[in-house]
Formats: structure tokens, sequence, C-alpha cells
């Protein structure tokens, strides 16, 4: 048997051993319990799990649904330089082809293995996702990958070491791949660039930065929500499935119609261009408007830019046609004429003296003097003595008021950003000199839009309406979420004034009128020309001036108001020499394209041979 | 059934259940086959306890017993160091036709040991009697694994004849002598390579170096933090998935203490101290010296082992692939400790009660009979 003092060490080194027990029982104490919240919170950034699903982007459509703005699925190509091995020289000459670059300069420089770090456990770790090109169409990546497939890379494929058979197929399938991504595409390119806008693109996750027009006012409704997820993961980054704590489908966005119409929008664009190239002018504008529900057909400010506006001047960037707050010039005629007849203080047909001596500091003349005329003649020639006159008549109250009702002193509420907008009233109370160049469209501020919602609204019966731009919004599956209505801002005239202004306006469109270049020949025009000085940093500048016409038809039952403004043309200034003819001829394509009746013209006496001479000399009748 | 043996089998058998459910939590990940194969040794380590119950000490310690088996585990841990027959896991040869002779070595070495030493109490307080041979005996088995290489079972096996020396009555400063002797050789060992050096202090701070040396100590650490108080719930547990190493045989505390918290981890460690007082109460009222040994011996193995493996789970050891008895993974480990858990248990059977003892003390009966026939019975 055991000795004594052999029993003592026995218990003596139990008793250690359970006491290190006991101490390792206030370590898991201390680890589990003390440290609980710290390590718990410390281990979730090794299994959290969390992944954003991209939504695609709404489209941007016309009014007959043609795409401005839609999304497309593209491919970033990238290359692995580490699987390529000692075959980079011949990868280099295969994608250099595609690429269309130099093979040498490509194996020295995107396809050689390039470090990027050493990891804590002395691994090192190397680039292995050099992008080669961003935004490939899928068609080219297919090429690429159906090249990449058949290429032998210098092997011969009919005897293969197991060795070699791994590197071929490594540089077959594995060194060149392809990640999903998409792009905003604008198929119209430089047409509507202003009202449709732009947006950023965040390379390979598939999210948008709106920056300006539609994209981004309308951006709620186009974006979307991306999908998201979270939830538990495996060490190797996969997810464990039935363990999302929070799960969310990507919802598409929503695409908007626009009033927009393309075929409308072109013409505009075309007749534009070509009178801003014959005139010299630095920019111009033209809105075609539906008068009877302002609708925006057609908007277009030039200069414009095309796909990569960081390239285009500073001076493309404006649209012109809500951003410019000009002073209106002889156009703004219309208001005073228009305050006048409301208050019945005029008739067309009495008698003004366009020389009258006005009693103001400067005085006013005419380009063309004229003596005692019938009013119908001075408002057609754009006499601005008569206007002067008339103005003075009616008043500076009576004169805000009637500028106020015609929506100069708000926003035009189109919808797009940086519309602006003159609050103040326009004429100085008790001051004659203020009325006289309020009276002639001097001293007041509007932008072309607000000229033309104005003029809408005497072709619509003194109501002046609201501009739209957006029809309606519709889902992916063509349910309408909202549509936009047509709505009136307020009676500006009554609509007896109206139709007496359109008289007036009519007479400007005529031999004796300034706007005898608009006359349309199957429909009656009514307009009014416009030619004001540009005002620079110190007064009026010599020899720059603003020409616009601003008119509808036909005038009988007005369809479209149609607005066209030069800045700054050089070889002719009128308004009714530059926009006037312009007016005209986007009229005219404008009518045909929406097939207006052309008023009836009295038929033609019947011609007895006419008929004999159509048919085919040898048909033997 | 008496008390000692009741707490002993109840805590061996709470362990083997929860090694079980574990490593079926674990195979969430890992697949189901580990399960089954645990089981399956499970059975096999039941039988080999039996035997080894029915049989008991006495046998053993005949023939040259405890020499052959110690023999035959040197030949295996030799064998195992052949690169033909072993193949090299994780840079290190551990494993021979699918068994680790290491596991072998641990009972075969004590018993060894006890043999020798219970022939020579009296002599145990000279020089060569008491500490030369009984080191020279056990060098052999503790070299071989450390040049497997396998530091954690090497000092185990160290400390472990050093216990079992010192209860035979080995004087304290000798045993200090070769523990000195043992601290300069690892140190040597050690001296010039960063990266066991790093990996051996990693446990000092285990936040710092997560990202390199102590990437599954941090991992274990997070695993048993987010236990709590009753852990997250069976089968619940988020860090099995691929994110602690080894977590189904050395880093099976981890789990256990994700999924079952503190109160789980308690149970374990009350557990482990519920057997090493048994086994050390079967050691002490043992019938005869070899058998005492053999039952401390025993005793101490498996309970620092089970210190070594929680010491690492917890940080409070440097990191060492040891598993902890009965609920790690490993066929080997399993079959050879229930083995000795039916030794143990064998050794209590042959243990008269204190009645018999009493009995005994006046001379009134042989002693075995009384165990002999708590057996038969």
């Amino acid at each position: 048997m055991l000795q004594a003092f052999q029993y003592l060490r026995l218990a003596g080194l139990g008793s250690v051993l359970l006491l290190a027990f006991g101490w390792l029982e206030w370590r898991l104490y201390s680890l589990q319990v003390v440290r609980h919240s710290e390590l718990e919170g410390k281990a979730r950034s090794y299994f959290e799990f969390k992944k954003s699903t991209p939504s695609i982007r709404g489209e941007i459509r016309d009014a007959n649904g043609l795409p401005l703005a839609m999304v497309r699925p593209v491919k970033n190509i990238f290359v692995d330089p580490c699987l390529l091995g000692e075959r980079t020289n011949q990868m280099a000459g295969l994608l250099a082809s595609w690429l269309q670059t130099d093979a040498s300069l490509l194996a020295r420089t995107k396809l050689r293995p390039r470090l990027l770090r050493v990891d804590g456990r002395g691994r090192e770790v190397y680039d292995n996702r050099v992008c080669l090109k961003q935004g490939a169409s899928v068609e080219e990546w297919e090429w690429l990958e159906r090249r990449l497939r058949e290429d032998n890379f210098g092997f011969n494929p009919a005897k293969l070491r197991t060795r070699q058979k791994v590197l071929l197929e490594r540089l077959r399938i594995h060194a060149v791949y392809a990640e999903d991504d998409l792009v905003r595409t604008y198929p119209q390119d430089r047409l509507l660039c202003h009202v449709v806008g732009r947006v950023g693109h965040d390379f390979g996750a598939g999210v948008f930065v709106p920056e300006w027009g539609i994209e981004k006012v309308l951006n709620a409704q186009l974006s979307g929500s991306p999908g998201y997820c979270e939830g538990v993961r495996d060490a190797r980054g996969r997810e464990i499935p039935g363990r999302r704590a929070v799960f969310r489908k990507p919802v598409d966005g929503n695409n908007v119609v626009l009033t927009i119409d393309l075929g409308l929008q072109e013409i505009a664009t075309k007749e534009l261009k070509a009178g801003l190239e014959l005139y010299g002018a630095q920019g111009a504008v033209a809105i075609i408007v539906r008068v009877r529900t302002g609708e925006v057909l057609a908007l277009v400010s030039l200069p414009d830019y095309g796909l990569a506006p960081s390239q285009v001047p500073v001076e493309a960037w404006r649209d012109r046609a809500i951003q410019d707050l000009i002073e209106p010039g002889s156009t703004f005629k219309i208001v005073t004429y228009a305050a006048a007849w409301n208050e019945g203080l005029i008739d067309w047909n009495q008698p003004i003296n366009c020389r009258e001596r006005l009693n103001i500091p400067q005085p006013l003349s005419d380009s063309e003097p004229m003596g005692v005329v019938q009013l119908r003649q001075a408002f057609a020639k754009s006499s601005n003595n008569a206007a002067a006159q008339i103005g003075l008549r009616v008043g500076g109250e009576r004169l805000n008021r009637c500028i106020r009702a015609f929506g100069f002193c708000e926003p035009a509420g189109l919808g797009l950003e940086g519309e602006r907008y003159a609050s103040a009233s326009p004429v100085k109370p008790g001051s004659l000199t203020s009325v006289t160049r309020a009276a002639i469209g001097y001293g007041v501020a509007a932008t072309p839009l607000q000229l033309a919602m104005a003029m809408s609204a005497l072709a619509n019966e003194g109501r002046l309406m609201k501009p739209m731009i957006v029809a309606r919004i519709v889902d992916n599956q063509g349910n309408v979420v909202a549509r936009t209505q047509p709505r009136c801002v307020r009676a500006a005239v009554p609509p007896a004034v109206a139709r007496a202004m359109i008289e007036g306006l009519k007479a400007v469109v005529s031999k004796e009128g300034t706007g005898r270049l608009a006359e349309m020949e199957n429909f009656t025009a009514a307009g009014k020309t416009g030619t004001a000085r540009v005002a620079g940093r110190h007064g009026y500048e010599a020899g720059k001036y603003r020409g616009t016409f601003v008119g509808f038809f036909p005038a009988e039952a007005p369809e479209l108001c149609i607005l066209v403004m030069y800045d700054q043309p050089r070889s002719a200034y009128y308004g009714g020499q530059t926009a006037a003819p312009v007016f005209r001829a986007i009229a005219e394509q404008a009518a045909s394209y929406l097939r207006l009746p052309p008023k009836l013209k009295p038929v033609a006496a019947f011609d007895q041979k006419a008929p004999a001479a159509l048919l085919p000399s040898g048909s033997g009748l | 059934m008496n008390p000692t043996r009741c707490f002993l089998l109840s805590s061996v058998g709470f362990l083997l259940a929860l090694g079980a459910t574990m490593l079926f939590s674990a195979g969430m990940w890992q697949g189901e086959a580990r399960f089954y194969e645990q089981l399956h040794w499970m059975a096999c380590g039941v039988l080999a306890g039996l035997a080894a119950g029915c049989v008991g000490p006495r046998p053993l310690a005949r023939f040259h017993l405890p020499w052959m088996l110690y023999g035959l585990s040197l030949l295996l841990l030799v064998l195992v160091l052949v690169p033909s027959l072993a193949p090299e896991v994780n840079g290190a040869r551990r494993w021979l036709w699918g068994m680790q002779p290491s596991e072998a070595a641990k009972p075969a070495l004590i018993l060894a040991l006890a043999s020798y030493c219970s022939k020579r109490l009296s002599g145990m307080g000279d020089w060569a009697q008491g500490f030369i041979r009984p080191g020279l005996l056990s060098l052999p088995a503790v070299a071989l694994t450390f040049l497997e290489p396998d530091w954690g079972t090497a000092i185990l096996l160290a400390i472990v004849a050093g216990v079992l020396m010192a209860i035979a009555g080995t004087p304290w400063r000798r045993l200090m002598l070769a523990a000195l002797a043992g601290l300069v050789l690892f140190l040597a060992a050690l001296h010039g390579d960063p990266v066991r050096i790093g990996r051996f202090l990693a446990f000092l701070d285990p936040e710092r170096w997560k990202d390199t040396y102590a990437w599954q100590p941090w991992l274990g650490l997070l695993s048993l933090g987010r236990g709590g108080w009753l852990g997250v719930g069976l089968g619940k547990g988020l860090l099995k998935f691929g994110f602690v190493p080894e977590q189904h045989t050395d880093s099976i505390l981890t789990l256990v203490g994700e999924e079952t918290g503190f109160a789980g981890t308690s149970l374990v460690v009350a557990a482990f101290m519920t057997f090493v007082v048994c086994g050390l109460v079967i050691a002490w009222r043992a019938p005869d010296p070899f058998a005492q040994l053999l039952a401390a011996g025993i005793t101490f193995w498996i309970g620092l082992q089970a210190f070594i493996n929680i010491g690492v789970a917890v940080s409070a050891l440097p990191n060492k692939g040891i598993p902890l008895p009965f609920v790690s993974y490993g066929g080997s480990s399993l079959v050879t400790s229930l083995a000795c858990v039916g030794l143990l248990v064998g050794i209590e059977a042959r243990t008269p009660s204190r009645s018999a003892r009493e009995m005994g003390a006046d001379g009134s009966g042989p002693r075995q009979c009384a165990g002999g026939s708590a057996v038969c019975r």
C-alpha cells in the first residue's frame, strides 16, 4: 500500500487540478457573461450577409411611346493576369485584335500580374480583376467568348498533357470574364437633351445618380427601389438558406410618358437649326404648345449637346425656353392691347396718331413712322408710339393686373428644374416712363415659355393653361399610375376680348403686318412679332437684338401655339424676318404631321382639258 | 450501484451525449457522416470499456503485459514517422492506418509507469531507481510524439509521467529539475522561429493577432462570447459554418459555449471535476499500489487533457491541438479513454466496500474476494 506522504501527494495534486478547473470556470464566466455583448458584436461582422439587388430604372417615352431614355444591359469585361502563365503573349495578341490596340503594350500593362498587397498570413495578393472594357454590348462579349473558346493559344489540342489541359481551360474560360452591368442610353441623343436630362452612372453597381431634367425631377418614380436582403453567410461567403432576417424584392421603376411628340420635336429642331445657321444666331428657342390643354409638344433650346455633356460649352447646358428671363419686346404688346380691350378703351377701327408727342423723358420712335392710322394697322405694324399711348390710357395699375393675369409674375409651372420668373410687378406706380416701357415689352421679364403660354391663353378664349410636359406615369405592366390632367390657371381675359385680340393678331400675319412672312398656305395664322434689344452689363448693346415670333393656327379654331426666338441673329434682326419664316416652316409641317384639316379654298374653275392631259397618251380612249 | 461509480459513469455519459449532440449540430456544415462515425466509435469504446472493466487491473500487471503494450505503442509511434506509411496532414505526421498512435501511447505509458513504480515504491527516493529509470522509461514516448510534431500531446505525456512519479514518491526537487530541463529544451526548440513564437504567444492577446496567428483562438472566443448565459440555442450557432477551424475536434467546447452558453460550459467543467474527484476516490481506495497508481494516472491524464483543452478554448493557454476527452470527434481518443474509464470502474469494483475493509482490518477475510464477488454477482 501507499504510504501517508504518497496519499498526501495524491490529494494535493488532485486539489491543484480541481483548483485549475475552478480557474477555467472563472475565465469562462468572464468571457461568456461579462464580455458577452462585446464579443457578440464583434462576431457579427464574420457571419453577417448583406446584399442589394439593383432595380431596373424606368423608361422615359414620348407621347407615342417611343423611348427617350432607357436601360441597356451591358458587360464589363475583365481579365485575371495570374491565369495567363507563359501564354500572356498569345492572349495579348487575341485581345489586342479585339480592342484594336498594340499587343505588346497590352502584355506589358494590363496583362502583367500586379501585386496589390501582402496579407497578414504572408500571402501575396494579386489583382485578378483588371478591367479591359466597360459597357461592352452583350453581342460583343458573346463574340469574344466564342473566339476565346476556339483559340488554341499555341497548344496542339490533339496531344495535351494534363497540366496543359488545365492551363488551356483556364485561358479559354476563366482568364477573361464578364460581369453584368446596366447603362442608361438616350436613343434620341441630342433631341430633348434639356428636357430628358442625364444620369450619372455608378460603374458596376447598376445604380444611377440623376443629375438634371426629367431624370432628376421624377427620379423617385423612375428609380424604383432596389432589393435588399440581410441574412447569415458561411465562411466562404455563401448565404445560408432559411436565415433571412430582412428581404425586400427589387421594385422596378415606373415609365414616364411625356407630352412631347418626337415627330414635332424633330420638325421644330430641324427648322430651328436651319434658321440658326442661316442667321448666324447665338441661340434659339422653339416651343410648340397644344392650345386647348397646355401640353408642350416640342421644346427646343439651341445650342444643345449630345451624350457626352462634359465636353460641350456651358452655353449649351441652359434650357433657354424656361431658364432665360428676357425682355420680350413687341410680343408683349398683346398684353397691353388685351388690357385695353378688357377695359373697353379701344376699338380696332379707331384712328390713332402714331406721331403723338408723349410727355415722357425719353421719346419713343418707330422704325417706319406712320401718321394717323387705324389702330388695327398700328398694331399690325407694331407701332411703339401707339402701344405707349394705349399703355398710358390703361394706366399702371390696370396694366400690372393684366400682366399678372397672363401669368408673367409666377412660374409657368412646367415642372422642370431651374424655371425662372420675376415676381415683382413690372410697372412702377406713378411712373409714366415705366408704363410706356412696359407697354412695349421693355422693363418686364418673361421666359419664352411664359410668352408662349400667354399667347395660348388668347387662342384659348382667354383661359391661361398650366403647361404640361408629363402626360402620365405607367408601370411595367402598362397600368397608369398617375395622369396629368389639363389645368386652367385662370381666365386671363374674357372670351370676347380674346376673340377681338385674334382679329388684331390675324392682321399682323397679313400683307400689311410685320409678320407677313409667317403667313401659311392652307391655314390662317395669327401671331405677333417682336424685336427686342439685348441688355448687357452697361445698358442695351448696340447691334444686338432678339427676334421673336409667337403665334398660333388655325386662327378660327386654334390648335397649336408656336414660339420661335433667335438670340442675336447677325444677318437680319427683325423678328418678322428671322423668326416668322421659321414659324411658318414649323407650322406647315406640324399641320401635315398632325393631319389638321386645311381651310377650304375657293375651287378653281374646272378645266376641260386637264383630265385628258392626265391620261396616258396611248390609252386609245 | 455505489455512488462513486454512479457519479463517474454519469459524468462520462453526460459528456458522451453532449459530444454526440454537438457533432450533430456541427454536421449542419460538415455533413452528418462524422456524427454516425462517432456513434460507431462510441459503441466500440463502450465495448472496450466493458471488457477492461471485466478484466480488471490485475491481469494487466502479469506476464510483462505493460511492457509489451508500451513497446507496441512505441513501435507505432516510430512507424508514424515513416513518410511512406503516414501521410502528412497540416504539417505533421499523426495518423497511421486511420488512428493516432499517440492516443494509444497515453494509457500505455501510464500502465508501464504504474507497473514500474508499484514494484519500487520504497526505492523512489533513490536517484537511479526513482528518477533516472522512470525518466528514461517515459522519454521515448514523449520524444517520439514531440517529433511528429505533436507538442501538445508530448507535453501532456510529460506532465502525466511527472505526476505519476510524484505520487509514487520521487522527490520534488528532482522533478523540478526535469521540468526545468524540459523548459530549456522547449525554449531551444522555439528559438529562432518567429512564426512558432508568434503562435505560441498569440493567446495572450488574441484580438491583436486575430488575422494571423490567433485566427482560431479569436474565433473560438467570439463563439464562446456569443453564448451568454444560456446560449443561442441548440443547432442555432452561426460560427460553426466554417469560421472556427477544427470545431468538431479540438475546438468543440466553443460550439458548446455558443449553443448552450455559460450553463453548458459550466456543466462540462463540473462533469470533468466530478470525474477527477471520482477517479481520485477510486485511486485512494484501490486495493493495491499498481491499481492505485493506474487509477491516479488515468484520472490525471483525462483531467489534465480536459484542462488543457478548455484552457486553450478560453485562451488561458497557448493554442495546442488536444481533443476534449469524450466530447471531441475522434475514434482513437474515444476508444482509449473509454477503455480507461472501464478500467477505473473495474478497479472500483474490485475495491472492498467500507464494511468489508473494516472486516479486512480485523483480519477476517481476504480483500480480493469481496471485490471479486462484487463483479461476479
